[in-house]
Order: C-alpha cells, then sequence, then structure tokens
C-alpha cells in the first residue's frame, strides 16, 4: 500500500489508482479534493511512477531491525537514484548497533543513502530533515498529515521495501518490478558503486 | 491548578471538514514549546500564515476579525486525529476555545481536551448536519454550553443534552484534577489512616 493523500487511510495498492471523486462516497470528496490538491495529484491516475525528492527509511513505525535487514536487501549492490536524498535511521541505539554489526550500514551507504543516528528524523520534520514546500517524500513512517514532514511537503507513506525500490529508481515503484528498474540507466550506477568499493 | 468551568455563551466558528489532525491544530514544529499561554499563535498555524510566516491577508480562518473571542468550534467527524500531542488541546485553550462540537473524537485528543477542561461535545450526524445549517443560516448565534445542566441552548431557543464522563465532569466543574481530587479527600484519609494500625496489628490480639 501507498498513500495518495494527507491522512493515513487514504491509501491504495501500489499497482493502484488514486480513487476518482466518483469512486468516493459524496460526504467524503471534499476530503480528497482537498487532499489531492494539497498533494499536487490528479484524482483516478496512477500511484506508481511519482517523482521523488526524498526517501525516509525510518521511525519508530517501521525503523527495527527487520525494517533495515529488509530494506538492505533491495538496496545491496544497487544505487539510490542521481539526485535523490535517501536518509535510513535506525528506530533506536540498540538496532543502529545490531544492524552496524550485520553490515547494513556499509550496505545503505553503498547505495548512497545517508545513515543516520536513531531518532525521530523526518517522521516529524525534526533535526533539520524535513521536505521542502512542494517536495514529494516516501516514508516509512505512519503520518502522512499536511505540512509533517515539513510545511508544504507531500508526503507518501510506504513499506521499507517499497521504499527502498523507490530510492533506486526516482520514483513510486512496485518492489516486484525492481529487476526491470535495474537493468534501466540505474545499472551504471551499480557499477560505480562497486568500483568505489 | 485550573479554574472551575460551568458555562460558556458565545457565537460559533464552524469547520465543518472532517479528520482535522493535530498536525493542522498544532504543527509539530510547535512541541518544544511549553509555555501553554504562547500557544495561541501556534493554532492551526499553517491556516493562518503564509510559508514565510507572516499572516494571511486578508486574515484568514480563525484570525478574521468576527471570529475574535469566539468559545465554541463546529468540526468535522473525527476531530483531532494523528499525533497524540497535548499541545493540541493546549493551543485551543491558549486561544480561547472552550467547547468543541463534533460527531466524533479522536479518542487521544478526546482524552488530553478533558485533562485541560475542554469540552468535547458528541452529536449524532443529523443533528450535527443542522448544527451545520444553523450556523451558515445564523453565523452570529450564540450558544450556551452548560455543563452543569450537560445542555447546549440554540439561539430562538432550541436546546439539547449532551454527555460528558462523569468523573471528567467533576473534575472540570471543581477546577481541579485527579491529584486535586484525591487531596480533596485528605481529612478522609488521614482518619482512615489513623485507624489502620490497629485494624491490622494482629499481633496485638
Amino acid at each position: 500500500m501507498v498513500t495518495y493523500g494527507t491522512n493515513p487511510g487514504m491509501g491504495v495498492p501500489v499497482t493502484g489508482r488514486i480513487p476518482a471523486l466518483a469512486d468516493v462516497e459524496p460526504g467524503a470528496r471534499d476530503d480528497l479534493e482537498r487532499a489531492l490538491a494539497y498533494m499536487g495529484l490528479e484524482a483516478g491516475s496512477s500511484i506508481a511512477g511519482r517523482k521523488l525528492d526524498v526517501v525516509f527509511i525510518g521511525s519508530c513505525t517501521n525503523g527495527r531491525i527487520e525494517d533495515l535487514r529488509a530494506a538492505a536487501s533491495v538496496l545491496r549492490g544497487r544505487r539510490v537514484a542521481e539526485g535523490l536524498r535517501v536518509l535510513v535511521v535506525p528506530g533506536s541505539q540498540k538496532v543502529k548497533k545490531q544492524a552496524e554489526s550485520e553490515g547494513l550500514d556499509a550496505v545503505f551507504k553503498a547505495a548512497g543513502a545517508e545513515w543516520r543516528e536513531s531518532g525521530c528524523s523526518m517522521c516529524i520534520a525534526m533535526n533539520g530533515d524535513q521536505l521542502e514546500p512542494g517536495q514529494y517524500g516516501i516514508s516509512t513512517s505512519n503520518r502522512n498529515f499536511e505540512g509533517r514532514q515539513g510545511k508544504g511537503g507531500r508526503t507518501f507513506l510506504a513499506s521499507p521495501v517499497t521504499a527502498a525500490a523507490s530510492a533506486v529508481a526516482g520514483v513510486v515503484t512496485d518492489p516486484r518490478t525492481l529487476a526491470d528498474v535495474a537493468a534501466q540507466p540505474v545499472a551504471v550506477w551499480r557499477s560505480a558503486a562497486v568500483e568505489a568499493h | 491548578m485550573p479554574e472551575p468551568f460551568a458555562k460558556t455563551t458565545s457565537r460559533v466558528i464552524a469547520i465543518p471538514r472532517a479528520n482535522i489532525d493535530t498536525d493542522q491544530i498544532c504543527p509539530a514544529r510547535f512541541l518544544k514549546i511549553t509555555d501553554k499561554a504562547g500557544l495561541a499563535d501556534a493554532l492551526f498555524f499553517d491556516w493562518r500564515f503564509t510559508p514565510d510566516g507572516k499572516r494571511r491577508k486578508p486574515p484568514s480562518f480563525i484570525d478574521e476579525r468576527h471570529n475574535a473571542g469566539r468559545r465554541i468550534l463546529l468540526v468535522g467527524d473525527n476531530f483531532g486525529a494523528g499525533s497524540s500531542r497535548e499541545h493540541a488541546p493546549w493551543a485551543l485553550r491558549a486561544w480561547g476555545i472552550r467547547a468543541i462540537v463534533s460527531t466524533s473524537f479522536a479518542d487521544i485528543f478526546k482524552g488530553n481536551a478533558l485533562k485541560n477542561a475542554l469540552l468535547p461535545i458528541v452529536v449524532s450526524p443529523e443533528r450535527h448536519a443542522a448544527l451545520v445549517a444553523l450556523v451558515a443560516a445564523n453565523p452570529d448565534g450564540e450558544w450556551t454550553v452548560d455543563l452543569e445542566a450537560g445542555q447546549v441552548k440554540l439561539p430562538g431557543g432550541e436546546s439539547f443534552l449532551f454527555e460528558i464522563d462523569p468523573f471528567a465532569r467533576t473534575m472540570i466543574l471543581a477546577g481541579t484534577d485527579e491529584v486535586g481530587y484525591v487531596l480533596s479527600n485528605l481529612p478522609a484519609i488521614e482518619a482512615w489512616e489513623a485507624a489502620h494500625p490497629a485494624r491490622v496489628d494482629t499481633a496485638r490480639a
């Protein structure tokens, strides 16, 4: 599931489409219209393929060791898309140490992501980790309200695996299609990463 | 210690949209503030101020001049959804709001509101629709929210009853909290404690 709106209930499968106004109950249309205006999205369009500026993998919701392993399994040997900022923030110091003992930090760094101290970070636009007005971010946290990740910032909520796949492609991506993505120009980045190591 | 609160008479600010979340009521960047009085400015901040922090011109929403001093909010379903921050009721109270009427409230927000003597008044969808129509037709009509009677009186003489958690009601009417409630029973507690050793001292039996 990926959210398209401004509350966590406004979500569709990553293969799905944003609801058309006719798909929702009359009482919910105002909400949908307002959410899509804020998000800069069109009713009825697909969620996959949306351009991203920032990827946030972390938060108390999805910053467990299992989440980092899942994200690392996608990013291992791959490279994040050019121009994309990718933050990986462990859920706690304990998770951070465990991840480092498993070498996950090296995987994220080799992929071009930032490996950070544990904390709230971009879940709540803390420590300067935030979206600029109009920017799009995909986030493994669980809050996507207006302005939550920075004034005017637009949040897609998604799983760690979907966020990691989207980090590679630079757009909202179904992780099951990632083999195709990797065959695109991203492959150049991959070889660069291998050389760097 | 809060002041006792029993009744307020005021015009109403209607924001009949649903799912107004705590990030709208009090954005996260204000959570480091612990001075509740200063939080009035934070209330619905991003709806009232431009991205560079200037008050919108003309003043919008609760800043519109006719809304000044209003104490009652009429809002859509699921008010207070999202992050469980006490700053949301603090900001509402700091601005001057005393009662909020909706079809439902997010549970944590509701609890926080009651702890801060901010009345969450739940009405049926039918009554809510009628109240929204009433405010549209009579935007300057005064309502009276009477906690003691559990009643809202509308302009024109109509009224309806509402329910508030009875213990919270007692606290708000008395202007106290749980600790204050316990301390108000101090003589009884001390009398019990004074007599207690004799009750449990089995060695002497």
